[in-house]
């Protein structure tokens, strides 16, 4: 059966999906089967996303896509399928490698947060911030300088704190060609797949990336309870599945032993070269910002 | 008696505090100060008791810290960040 690379885990599945192929390296990852079935009749799902209906089902998070199919995520490592009628399962593979593993993520994070992530000689740096604030492209560009990149867009967190990978094909693509850039219309730089990496990593910080009207981009570190502040809008929760006050406290609980910087650069320059500078520096002495 | 309620977490940043609340689902942060007050008022201690345990910390005459720590009490209990049994 055809296995496929992502999140630190080898997917078996006779779905085609748009994901880096296992390598026999690959073997010693913890599988993920995802299984073609005929799922009892449909239930009534609780909670959308648009047409899409999820919720839980006797423990299973049940995801409905009615034309494409419906998908029942058992745990981490078991996942069934029913495809819908009439359809064949091209739709099914882009609706599984997107938002279906959006939902099997939960499995096995702690939390997710909306940005990026690469890493650096101490571990996993973090970039969140909102949609145009250039994370992807800042990270784009840390990974043209080598740094190898874990995630883009779903930054899944687990115990540690650890930076779990992500798909790095997927959007800052191998060929440039597969939606290279961000979903919010960053730069195109395309990084090769063996730039990134599919282990996890520790958490060594994270920058909120903000464009605001500024002559320079400004490096400021944040103490205390504003860390939880300034990272928090960047979560990602799903009603229904994450319970937010909960999925909050594990994010503080990893944040005490995480330096959190604030990185605002200013709103018209392409000043990416600049702020990938400020992390690199960051990389290299986490504290050093915090120490003056 | 003041305590904090089952549905507030409680989650230490440095030493600092941020207060979860599951039945609002908001958050609040409390700053080193407030998070000493905090810590006491939810082991029931009244504002008095509150200012003579942190007179040594704080650099503010204890009436001073009193009102300080009555006016903090008094938000956290209107927010449900505490309770008092009454006891």
């Amino acid at each position: 059966m055809p296995a496929y690379l992502a999140f630190g885990r080898r997917f078996e599945t006779e779905l085609t999906l748009p994901w880096p192929p296992a390598a026999r390296l690959a073997d010693a990852l913890p599988p993920v089967r995802v299984s073609r079935v005929d799922l009892a009749d449909a239930v009534a799902l609780p909670f959308a996303l648009g047409a899409v209906r999820y919720g839980k089902v006797n423990g299973s998070l049940v995801v409905d896509v009615p034309w494409a199919a419906r998908f029942e995520i058992a745990d981490q490592s078991s996942i069934r399928y029913t495809l819908a009628a009439d359809a064949d399962g091209r739709a099914a593979a882009e609706y599984f490698s997107g938002l279906v593993a959006g939902f099997w993520l939960r499995t096995v994070a702690e939390a997710v947060l909306h940005g990026s992530a690469v890493e650096g000689p101490g571990g996993a740096w973090i970039i969140v911030g909102a949609s145009g604030s250039g994370k992807s492209s800042g990270a784009a560009e840390l990974a043209r300088r080598g740094h190898a990149l874990m995630c883009d867009d779903s930054v899944p967190l687990a115990a540690g704190p650890t930076v779990l990978p992500g798909v790095a094909m997927s959007r800052l693509g191998a060929d440039g060609q597969d939606g290279a850039a961000g979903s919010d219309g960053a730069d195109k730089v395309a990084v090769p797949p063996s730039a990134a990496r599919h282990e996890p990593c520790r958490l060594a910080g994270i920058v909120r990336l903000a464009a605001v009207d500024a002559d320079r981009p400004e490096l400021r570190p944040a103490r205390g309870a504003a860390r939880l502040a300034l990272v928090a809008p960047f979560l990602q929760l799903l009603e229904g599945v994450d319970d937010r006050i909960m999925t909050l406290a594990k994010l503080a609980g990893m944040l005490p032993s995480v330096p959190v910087y604030a990185l605002d650069r200013p709103l018209a320059d392409d000043t990416r070269a600049e702020c990938a500078d400020l992390v690199e520096r960051l990389m290299e002495a986490p504290d050093l910002e915090e120490e003056r | 008696m003041t305590r904090a309620p089952e549905s507030v977490v409680v989650s230490r940043l440095d030493d600092e505090l941020a207060l979860l609340d599951r039945r609002t689902g908001t958050y609040y942060g409390l700053d080193a100060n407030g998070a000493r007050i905090f810590e006491l008022a939810s082991k029931g201690y009244d504002p008095g008791r509150i200012a003579r345990e942190l007179a040594a910390e704080f650099d503010a005459p204890p009436p001073e810290i009193e009102r300080d720590a009555a006016e903090l009490v008094a938000k956290l209990l209107e927010a449900g960040l505490l309770v008092d049994d009454g006891a």
